[in-house]
């Protein structure tokens, strides 16, 4: 996953909205973009997300492409596999044996844009929620034992230190000849010969790290409590029920 | 006086092993004392350091026997939650024990295990900072802060839990020595100041000895012997010596002066007190002549001319360094952590692509020269041995680099100069018996004896070393430099970036100092240590014996005095002891 997909500590207003009203407002672009199989609405909810990225969230318009190009890589390909696919009736164009329909083309457009909508929300989900506050949502307001959120949040504490642990192995193998040798056979032992170092690395540490936590009363008692709160906010509570009353009325309207 | 801490017959097997850790083992540390134990690896100083807080047996399972009361509780049937505001315990890996991605979040997660409020929380995040010195740093990142500032998060992270105890389990081993002397004095502060009753395990003891109460030695599962530290290293110095551990260099400067009739009236531990015990006794005074180590007619093994290097980001590096290295030198490189020192060798190396015209191996430019055909010249070998294992057994990692090197894939047959190759390697190190072992089953001394010849292997004249003595006790760091120097005796240019100044003054011949990305002092290691300005500048704790020396010398030293047996040829006895 690219490095954008992460906490970027910033001042907007989705930063400022707790993630369970973000959690509610990911559900509402959901329900949103599965009741509707064309292109228009589709580009109208994925044109309404990179507005809400760059002007909620105060993330710029490159940061999200570099969120998503990856996916958006992908959709492209999917996009073209659908709109030769999927039977249609009126032809836009058409060379030698391939034909392309007006029918087909709307619905690859609306599909594609559906999964970019998706991943882009996420994105800003992602973006604007700091990982501490999530734990805390998930414990304070969905009452999920604590032992299983903080699981999460102490992993997310250790990907740095893998990260930089990995760039070392790499060099100091490459430096006795790891590399040199080519072929698929060599390629998977040198994947074995690196993961090695890392995973042993990595259990000893979460070995002191279990007993460094134990020993500071984690998971003495059922519950915990915090120095931080959550809050649902004024704004917050307005923003999701804007989105709840807007997706239940062009649900009614989709289906009357 | 009543005991903080008692052990009454201890005796404690690992699940899954059958030889006990702890043997029999009986101590006890009074309220408020600051106590010191140290022992071979192996010995059982860290599992007595679990048994305190309850880890043994409640976390690490096994068969654990005899009686544990720490603060009036019954250890051995509590559980962890009951000990641990009784004693907060810290670790070696800075890394390891901090499991939050804030400062502040650290601070509070014990107390916020054990639900206290919230308000009262805040006020102890504010104390805990204020006495390691980390108040501001409440919103910063754990993984940006530097080893030491980890390792005083860490501390507060336990003081949070208002413990009457801690526990220091090894805690300033990554750390460089002014920030391992920081640690220290925080925790004499800790012990005169706040009253907390402190054990320390460590191994390299001359700045923290003179701060302790009591002395514990270990050996095999069990205290062989405790008192004052002057108690013990009067009398067991030659004991410990023999087990491998690091002594204090006064003690051992002053157990040779005994031998040839000095009395004390008290056994020096630090180097005010050999200073009050000998001034006016003993004066430095005899001027030793200049070494012979700038010989013009060998040629350079590496010569660096204005590197410059800033970071993919923009910071700075590296700034107009000059330097060169005559082949069969021994060099040390030396600094603070973040000062150069790694980034500068990765340049030698070609780990870092040096600009054109900057970096000379062998007199040749090494720019665009690739990596790989650099490890032809010089061996290099990283701090972690375990990073650089890449076989399953002890000999053919010894022999990887030949195999890669001459195409020798899986399925061929071995031809027999690899194979002698590889057995006079391993020899060399006293290894040839285990060949057949996993790498990674080795001690931490042999792992890094392993990863020096396994680098060199291809026969290469040039090896650089980066921090290879980190957390070893005496014994095997001895053996690593003995190896080094074997090398140099063969010819080889031998480059070490190091912490350790008394190996240093000991083995290496010159040495280069680097501070903020320059390069400060390029000399002998003599030299180095009458240059108090580059001292300072660079952080850097002058070895016991050259402070002795100074504050012993009545004429302005030309070069500093740095091993033992220079201080015992140079020094005079002026008036007969008493």
């Amino acid at each position: 996953m690219s490095l954008a997909f992460q906490y970027h500590e910033k001042k907007s207003f989705m930063h400022r909205i707790d993630p369970i009203t973000k959690v509610v407002w990911m559900m509402c672009i959901s329900v949103l973009v599965f009741i509707y199989e064309s292109a228009i609405p589709q580009l109208i909810l994925f044109a309404v997300m990179l507005l809400t990225a760059i002007l909620l969230a105060n993330l710029s318009f490159t940061f999200v492409i570099r969120g998503i190009w990856i996916m958006a890589l992908f959709s492209i390909g999917f996009f073209i596999i659908q709109t030769l696919l999927v039977p249609g009736e009126t032809v836009v164009y058409s060379i030698g044996p391939l034909v392309i329909h007006k029918e087909s083309l709307d619905f690859a457009t609306a599909i594609t844009f559906r999964i970019l909508t998706i991943f882009t929300s996420s994105l800003i989900f992602v973006a604007t929620s700091d990982p501490r506050d999530i734990v805390i949502s998930l414990t304070q307001k969905l009452k999920i034992p604590y032992r299983y959120a903080y699981s999460l949040f102490v992993a997310l504490r250790f990907v740095p230190t893998l990260e930089s642990e990995a760039k070392i192995i790499e060099a100091a193998q490459k430096i006795r000849g790891v590399g040199k040798q080519k072929g698929l056979k060599n390629k998977i032992e040198n994947l074995k010969r690196f993961s090695l170092p890392l995973l042993m690395g990595a259990i000893r540490r979460v070995q002191v790290t279990a007993n460094t936590m134990e020993s500071k009363g984690y998971g003495a008692y059922a519950d915990r409590t915090y120095i931080r709160t959550i809050n649902f906010s004024k704004q917050g509570i307005l923003f999701a029920g804007a989105w709840i009353t807007l997706t239940v009325c062009l649900v009614v309207l989709r289906f009357i | 006086m009543e005991p903080i801490i008692q052990l009454k017959n201890v005796s404690y097997t690992y699940e899954d092993e059958t030889e006990p850790v702890l043997k029999n083992l009986s101590l006890e540390i009074y309220k408020g004392e600051f106590v010191l134990i140290v022992g071979p690896s192996g010995s059982g100083k860290s599992t007595v350091c679990q048994t305190f807080n309850g880890i043994i047996p409640n976390v690490l399972e096994g068969t654990i026997e005899g009686e544990i009361k720490v603060d009036d509780k019954d250890v051995l049937n509590l559980e962890l939650k009951d000990l641990s505001t009784s004693m907060g315990l810290v670790f070696q890996d800075p890394d390891a024990q901090l499991c939050n991605i804030y400062v502040e979040d650290e601070v509070a997660f014990a107390p916020e295990n054990l639900k206290v409020h919230p308000d009262e929380i805040r006020n102890r995040i504010v104390d805990s900072l204020e006495k390691v010195g980390m108040l501001g740093f409440e919103h910063r990142k754990v993984f940006e802060l530097s080893g030491g500032q980890k390792q005083k998060v860490g501390i507060a992270s336990v003081l949070a839990m208002k413990p009457k105890i801690l526990v220091l389990d090894n805690a300033t081993a990554n750390l460089d020595p002014q920030a391992t002397k920081d640690i220290f004095d925080l925790l004499k502060v800790l012990h005169q100041d706040y009253g907390h009753t402190i054990v320390v395990v460590e191994n390299k003891i001359d700045d923290l000895i003179h701060l302790v109460d009591r002395l514990l030695v270990m050996e095999d599962g069990s205290v062989i012997s405790a008192g004052s530290p002057q108690h013990v290293l009067e009398n067991s110095i030659d004991k410990l010596t023999e087990m491998g551990l690091w002594v204090p260099e006064i003690s051992e400067l002053c157990v040779r002066l005994k031998e040839i009739g000095f009395n004390f009236n008290q056994f020096p531990i630090s180097v005010e007190d050999a200073v009050a015990e000998l001034k006016g006794r003993w004066e430095v005074n005899k001027l030793v002549e200049k070494p012979s180590y700038n010989d013009e007619s060998i040629s350079d093994a590496i010569t660096v001319k204005h590197l410059t290097y800033h970071y993919p980001n923009g910071t700075k590096a590296l700034y107009d360094v000059n330097f060169s290295i005559k082949k069969g030198e021994f060099v040390a490189i030396l600094g603070t952590n973040g000062s150069g020192k790694t980034t500068l060798v990765k340049h030698l190396m070609g780990i870092i692509s040096p600009p054109k015209g900057s970096v000379f191996v062998n007199g040749k430019d090494i720019h665009k020269r690739d990596l790989l055909e650099m490890t032809d010249h010089i061996g290099y070998v990283f701090q972690n041995p375990e990073h650089q294992f890449v076989a399953d057994n002890v000999f053919e990692e010894t022999i990887y680099s030949l195999k890669v090197k001459n195409k020798v894939g899986r399925g061929h047959e071995l031809p027999q100069e690899i194979i002698d190759e590889g057995n006079k390697a391993l020899n060399m190190i006293n290894l040839l018996d285990q060949k057949d072992k996993h790498p990674f089953v080795l001690s931490g001394g042999e792992k890094r004896r392993l990863s020096v010849v396994a680098s060199l292997i291809l026969g290469q004249d040039i090896v650089i070393l980066d921090e290879p003595t980190t957390g070893q006790d005496y014994a095997s760091a001895t053996k690593l430099l003995e190896l080094c120097h074997d090398l140099q005796s063969q010819g080889k240019t031998v480059i070490m970036i190091t912490h350790d100044i008394r190996l240093v003054c000991k083995w290496a011949n010159s040495a280069i100092v680097m501070n903020n990305g320059q390069m400060i002092f390029n000399g002998g290691v003599k030299e180095l240590f009458v240059q108090d300005h580059v001292l300072k500048k660079a952080s850097l704790i002058e070895p016991p014996i050259s402070q002795l020396a100074k504050a012993l010398s009545n004429v302005q030293l030309k070069q500093g005095i740095i091993t033992i047996d220079q201080f015992i040829q140079t020094a005079e006895r002026v008036k007969e002891a008493l």
